[in-house]
């Protein structure tokens, strides 16, 4: 069964597969390969998804939601401060809902609605049932934003098997395509993001060195800042200018830039709130110099992401362009001066994250073609983006993961009480670069409680964080001289619960699809049960052929198998089977040996050489 | 020790079974050096240490057993773990001291609040402080770099002396050993002085 990528963007969204050793983009029956990230609702309760949603947005604004990315794992409040949605927000208990075509729509469903149109052309393209898939997120996304489109996967029916950082899927699409080795930045500016990650790629293992950007810097910023300085020389004073001036001022800064692309000139042209118009001609140098100090302040995260990894601009060996504010020749321009080298812009920028994540769910499936290739078989190994903390006295920040650091990781820290008699601590687990807890991301808090009663300062409580390679992180606090302890997995303290998720995935479920869980049991238990009834067979039959010791570990895997057999994990049972099939491979050798001395038919000895190849050789023939 | 799979005897500092092929729980006994293959002692070749980690990456990651059981699986993660920590310990001059002093006995996390720092450096530390206060006017910036250089100096100076007396031969007396705690902990603050100097920058 083939695995997909996919690249939820904020404004596109695309789907990927590796077919013949190479990633593609797949395109809908229109052979486009972009699906815009818009769901337009209507007022029967029935939805639509991609351009036909994006094409009726003028006419339906509030009924169309679009860029709903940007409030994944967000809160009104949160999404209100940073202004960051038009649509009418309803904060319902920890939820956030979204008001369109008279009902109420979490970001999640949203984006899951988005996610089943791509699984669907992704089956239709392929002409199979497909479930498993590894989604992008933005490499500073907080574990808040990540469990959402977790969620959002879950509900469109697909097992997740990694979230993966947009900028390393960039690069992992442009190791594998171009076969080239050594060390990237990869730089990714987007309409209202900027992400920078450097990145190594060395004897099949792909590391990455460090990460770092502004979620608040993009090419909207060129924007904003043409139409600041236009709108002054116009006579205008920005902050001054009616709603209607600036936004008309935007438009026509966004025009400039697209024209500039292409020309050497072009004109900006404003009509003013007096119906006078302001028309002035512009070339590349002028529009450069109005742009250069947003420009300017993607140069610090550069700085800081190759200081991170102890590296020179002149060590590097390329830099990839991802994101569409890397067309601009401006970009491309300061992003060369920066790193004083041409950046790579072979591989097209919009397909580049999803080309990646396509590649990353092929090596993560048991059929896995980029493996075989010459080259192709890498390891990627992540870092954590944003460092892991503990709030402490005076809200403050202890950070027990610091950013960058490679996963999985488990750090542990000591501490202790700071009044007499104190039985209980509560353990608030946040993520930020701050000092202060204020201006972090609270991620979970409980309490730590049946610490034995002592002066301040004697108990020790040892809070232990532990990463997996998800990125999923697990929270441990535990009193030294008692051992008393609580574990917690962090789940988002607002949003969805992974109940709720599964609840509405019930409500949803098109009954005539299968559990692909419940499948991939059964079909391991039949493929155990072959290879289990004519071992136990023969193991009566032929027990003269066994030593003592081979006798016990043959026993001994059967009973693991058939205790495994009774549970859910059916990866457990494959690994189960081909021990087994591992253990009693001399045994089966010998009895064919006897088989063939003591003269018997060849037809029994082809009855045995069946048995043998019926014992499954590799851990999964189901996927 | 008993593979936990298939039951065969084998040597706890085995990676994988040679009966089944399983992945085993990573040795409590095995240190760092081992885990990554290097001899134990302070003078390492980095890139060593970092081709090894990748090697031993690729063959015991968790995304190598994605298709295996959840004792497998959470084996390999207690195997990457274990291997990230180590790069992380070893590639690092300071940690790595910390890391040889501790496996000597000398708890150096436990220790920070006790260990007493010689006054003849505390004073140099004053001092150093003091002029990085003063930093300003117009050639602040040659000062700075003057400044960076010269701890820069002491830092590798002491750096040298405790390489020296973590690779000596023969056992070291506690005398000895709280010696090179010693010049860890200076080590440590010397450090956070060139930092906070590259980050007036």
């Amino acid at each position: 069964m083939k695995a997909i990528g996919i690249d939820l963007g904020t404004t596109n969204s695309l789907v990927a597969v590796v077919e013949d050793g190479r990633a593609r983009a797949l395109p809908d029956e229109h052979g486009r390969v972009i699906l815009p990230s818009a769901v337009a609702y209507a007022d029967d309760g029935g939805s639509v998804v991609g351009y036909g949603a994006r094409d009726v947005a003028a006419e339906r604004p509030h009924d169309t939601l679009l860029s709903v990315k940007r409030l994944m794992g967000r809160t009104k409040a949160e999404a209100e401060a940073e202004g960051l949605s038009t649509f009418s927000l309803v904060q319902d208990g920890p939820v956030l809902k979204i008001e369109a075509g008279g009902g109420q729509h979490t970001p999640i469903e949203i984006s899951a609605r988005i996610l089943e149109a791509l699984r669907d052309r992704a089956r239709a393209a392929l002409g199979e049932q497909i479930s498993r898939a590894v989604i992008t997120v933005p490499a500073y996304f907080d574990d808040t934003q990540r469990q959402a489109t977790r969620q959002a996967g879950r509900l469109a029916g697909l097992d997740v098997m990694r979230l993966l950082n947009e900028p390393t899927a960039a690069a992992l699409a442009y190791g594998l395509d171009k076969q080239k080795q050594g060390r990237f930045a990869v730089f990714d500016l987007g309409g209202g993001t900027f992400d920078i990650s450097i990145l190594e790629l060395v004897e099949g293992v792909f590391e990455v060195l460090s990460t770092g950007g502004d979620t608040r810097l993009g090419g909207d910023d060129f924007d904003t800042a043409v139409a600041t300085a236009l709108l002054r020389e116009a006579g205008v004073e920005p902050e001054a200018a009616s709603a209607g001036l600036r936004r008309r001022a935007v438009s026509a800064a966004e025009a400039l830039k697209i024209a500039l692309t292409d020309h050497f000139e072009a004109r900006f042209t404003l009509v003013l709130d007096d119906g006078q118009s302001f028309d002035r001609p512009l070339s590349r140098d002028q529009y450069e110099t109005l742009i250069r100090p947003v420009l300017e302040r993607v140069a610090g995260p550069c700085k800081r992401a190759l200081a991170d990894a102890e590296l020179r601009p002149d060590e590097l060996d390329g830099v990839v362009l991802v994101g569409g504010s890397t067309r601009s020749p401006f970009v491309q321009r300061f992003v060369a001066e920066l790193f004083d080298r041409q950046p790579l812009c072979d591989i097209d920028p919009d397909q580049v994250v999803a080309l990646g994540a396509a590649s990353q769910a092929d090596l993560l499936s048991v059929d896995s073609e980029l493996r075989l290739l010459d080259g192709g078989d890498v390891l990627l190994l992540d870092v954590t983006p944003l460092s892991l903390g503990l709030e402490t006295m005076g809200g403050l920040v202890e950070k027990i993961i610091p950013r960058n650091s490679p996963i999985p990781a488990s750090r542990a820290q000591e501490f202790t009480t700071f009044q007499d008699g104190q039985t209980g601590m509560d353990i608030h687990v946040v993520q930020g670069e701050r000092e202060l807890v204020a201006d972090c991301r609270s991620l979970a808090r409980f309490r730590l409680t049946g610490i034995p009663p002592r002066p301040a300062g004697a108990a020790r409580i040892r809070v232990t964080f532990q990463v997996d390679a998800d990125g999923i992180l697990r929270v441990q606090a535990r009193e030294e001289s008692t051992g008393v302890e609580q574990n917690i997995e962090v789940r988002p303290s607002h949003g969805l619960t992974d109940a709720q998720v599964e609840e509405m995935l019930q409500a949803s479920l098109d009954h005539a699809e299968e559990d692909v869980m419940a499948r991939f049991l059964r079909s391991a238990q039949v493929e155990a049960e072959r290879v289990l009834m004519p071992l136990r067979k023969a193991m009566q039959v032929d027990a003269s052929l066994l030593s003592e010791d081979e006798s016990r570990i043959i026993a001994h895997a059967i009973g693991q198998l058939e205790e495994a057999m009774g549970g859910s994990d059916h990866r457990a049972i494959q690994d189960l089977t081909e021990m087994l099939d591992k253990v009693s491979a001399g045994f089966a050798q010998r009895r064919m040996e006897r088989a063939l001395q003591s003269g018997l038919k060849d037809v029994a000895v082809d009855d045995l050489e069946d048995e043998l190849a019926d014992a499954p050789v590799g851990g999964g023939a189901h996927d | 020790m008993a593979c936990w799979q298939c039951g065969a005897e084998i040597d706890a500092a085995e990676l994988f079974c040679p009966t089944c092929e399983t992945l085993q729980p990573p040795d409590p006994k095995t240190d760092h050096f081992a885990r990554l293959g290097v001899e134990r002692r302070f003078a390492q070749d980095v890139t060593a240490i970092t081709k090894a980690h990748r090697k031993l990456q690729r063959r015991l990651h968790p995304d190598r057993f994605v298709n295996r059981g959840d004792r497998v699986r959470m084996l390999a993660l207690q195997h990457a773990t274990s291997l990230n920590d180590a790069a992380r310990i070893l590639r690092d001059p300071l940690k790595r001291a910390d890391y040889l002093l501790s496996l000597a006995g000398r708890e150096m996390d436990a220790e920070e609040g006790t260990l007493k720092l010689d006054p003849a450096f505390l004073m140099e530390v004053f001092e150093l402080r003091e002029a990085i206060g003063e930093l300003g006017g117009t050639d602040a910036h040659v000062e700075r770099g003057r400044l960076e250089r010269d701890i820069a100096a002491r830092y590798e100076a002491r750096l040298a002396e405790l390489a020296e007396g973590l690779d000596a031969e023969g056992e070291r007396s506690p005398a000895e050993l709280d010696g090179l705690a010693q010049l860890a902990a200076q080590l440590r603050y010397l450090r956070n002085i060139l930092d906070d100097l590259q980050e007036l920058e």
